[in-house]
């Protein structure tokens, strides 16, 4: 998990827009927890105060602090690395929501899961991956759970 | 473990029990130094004199600028061994230019004044924070190995600059002026309406570090880097710089601690803060910062310097002997940290 454990919300949502800045530039602390707090709100993360440390959350909503920081940093690609993997049901329907968002931003995103039902649900083109080689590629429309697992065996 | 997170704010007594738990854990240092000193004040008459305040503050103000730039580092996760001799390698370098005089082709230099000599100070210790940082992460060496080679290397130049003499000393400066300039002496043993000008230095360069950890794109990178590095990088943060820099910056806060300490003895040797470079980690670590890295900050470190420096001071009116007394300061550092570790366990275990 690519977060800052002991740091609070608004940190750990600016890091990646921060670390572009020159280190004798200045934050702008009162924009930053106002911008902290409205993903706060927009992603319903779930925390007694923006202050508290992020270690503190449970695994869903650390994981929306992530999405957070790469909604907020404006990145063009965004790599989500099972993105589902130990958060529970109801954090993972909001991740997929937040996908579907960062998607409609015009970014690019590269999931990586072996849950093929998510896959299915998500993908706009499904590559398999058989021993570190593309072994096929699918449409959104074009691929079934047999396919993929064909391809994959 | 509940798995269910709380939603919306907990219970008000909860949430003022969390509060006044954080609170007493981040002013733990402080009321360490309070007690301390009001034991010392019922234990001796010595204690609570003006004099002897002005003295304490005097042997702390040292600690205290050198933990500044400690702090720094250890927020990073990193160490820096060489503090002490930093200071002393750029306090003798200072002071061998403004007691004596030079032939530099064929043109008679110096002694130079104190401005001069200050920035000379700085820039030795700023180049010596520099080659901290450039070994550490263009070598791939672990900093605690890093800075404990450079700790010896300096002290070697620093005693080869001087001849392995304190200076000024009876042998070096013969011809000519036979002190440090007066502006020297005021920073380390002066004082401003009572206040020692050492502890004011202290004070704005502890204001400074605050400013910079919390204000600054830097003071961001520090925390991010030592509280998980791993996440710092890939979040853009350059782990490398941010390394340099608070190594640059701990080289040039020490060797505003070596012209304040060499003003204070009105002289400057080689070897003089050897104590320091373990001094200062204790007083950062006692100041409730996390030697791991990622928590903590400048404030608890003047503290923790201040506390040592009581202790010691407080150790010595108590007619306690110089041997036991190291024995004393080694126990409080062993057992504030055990605290601190325990206190934390609990924090985390409470979430």
């Amino acid at each position: 998990m690519s977060l800052v454990p002991v740091l609070s919300i608004p940190p750990n949502v600016t890091l990646a827009k921060v670390s572009q800045l020159a280190m004798h530039r200045r934050l702008g602390l009162r924009s930053e927890s106002q911008m902290a707090s409205e993903y706060v709100r927009s992603l319903s993360i779930h925390t007694p105060s923006l202050n508290r440390a992020v270690m503190f959350l449970s695994g869903g909503n650390q994981q929306k602090v992530v999405l957070a920081r790469w909604l907020f940093s404006g990145a063009r690609i965004v790599i989500f690395d099972e993105p589902t993997r130990g958060i529970d049901v109801g954090a993972k329907a909001e991740v997929f929501a937040l996908m579907n968002q960062l998607a409609g931003r015009k970014a690019a995103i590269v999931m990586i899961s072996s849950e093929m039902p998510e896959v299915l649900a998500m993908a706009d083109r499904i590559l398999v991956m058989k021993a570190g080689r593309v072994s096929a590629e699918f449409a959104a429309g074009e691929a079934t759970q047999e396919k993929l697992l064909r391809a994959a065996s | 473990m509940e798995s269910k997170p709380a939603a919306g704010p907990g219970r008000a007594p909860d949430r003022i029990l969390r509060a006044a738990r954080e609170l007493i854990s981040r002013i733990g240092p402080v009321i360490a130094l309070v007690l301390l000193g009001a034991f010392l004040s019922i234990a001796t008459p010595h204690f609570l004199k003006v004099n002897n305040l002005a003295n304490i503050t005097r042997q702390s103000a040292i600690t205290a600028i050198l933990s500044v730039g400690q702090t720094l580092v250890i927020l990073t996760g990193g160490i820096d061994l060489s503090v002490g001799s930093v200071a002393a390698i750029s306090a003798s370098a200072a002071a061998v230019l403004m007691t004596q005089r030079f032939t530099v082709f064929g043109v008679v230099v110096g002694p130079l004044n104190f401005e001069l000599g200050l920035l000379i100070a700085l820039a030795v210790g700023a180049a010596c924070g520099l080659v901290n940082g450039l070994v550490i992460t263009r070598g791939r060496i672990p900093d605690f190995i890093a800075t404990l080679g450079t700790l010896t290397i300096f002290q070697g130049i620093a005693l080869i600059i001087t001849g392995g003499l304190p200076v000024p000393s009876h042998l070096t400066a013969t011809e000519l002026k036979g002190y440090l300039p007066p502006q020297m002496i005021w920073m380390g043993a002066g004082d401003v309406l009572g206040v020692p000008v050492a502890g004011i230095v202290a004070v704005v360069i502890v204001v400074l570090g605050w400013l910079l950890l919390r204000y600054l794109a830097l003071g961001r990178a520090v925390y991010a880097v030592g509280g998980n590095r791993e996440a710092a990088r890939v979040s853009g943060i350059s782990i490398d710089r941010t390394k340099v820099a608070v190594y640059f910056l701990s080289g040039l806060i020490a060797a505003l601690a070596g012209v304040v300490l060499a003003g204070r003895m009105n002289s400057s040797n080689a070897l003089m803060a050897g104590e320091e470079n373990l001094r200062s980690i204790a007083a950062v670590v006692i100041g409730g910062t996390n030697l791991f890295g990622g928590e903590g900050g400048v404030v608890g470190s003047l503290i923790g310097a201040f506390i040592m420096g009581e202790l010691g001071n407080g150790l010595n009116l108590l007619n306690v002997s110089a041997f036991w007394q190291r024995i004393v300061q080694g126990l409080v550092i062993i057992l504030v940290v055990i605290f601190d570790q325990w206190r934390r366990r609990r924090l985390t275990a409470a979430a």
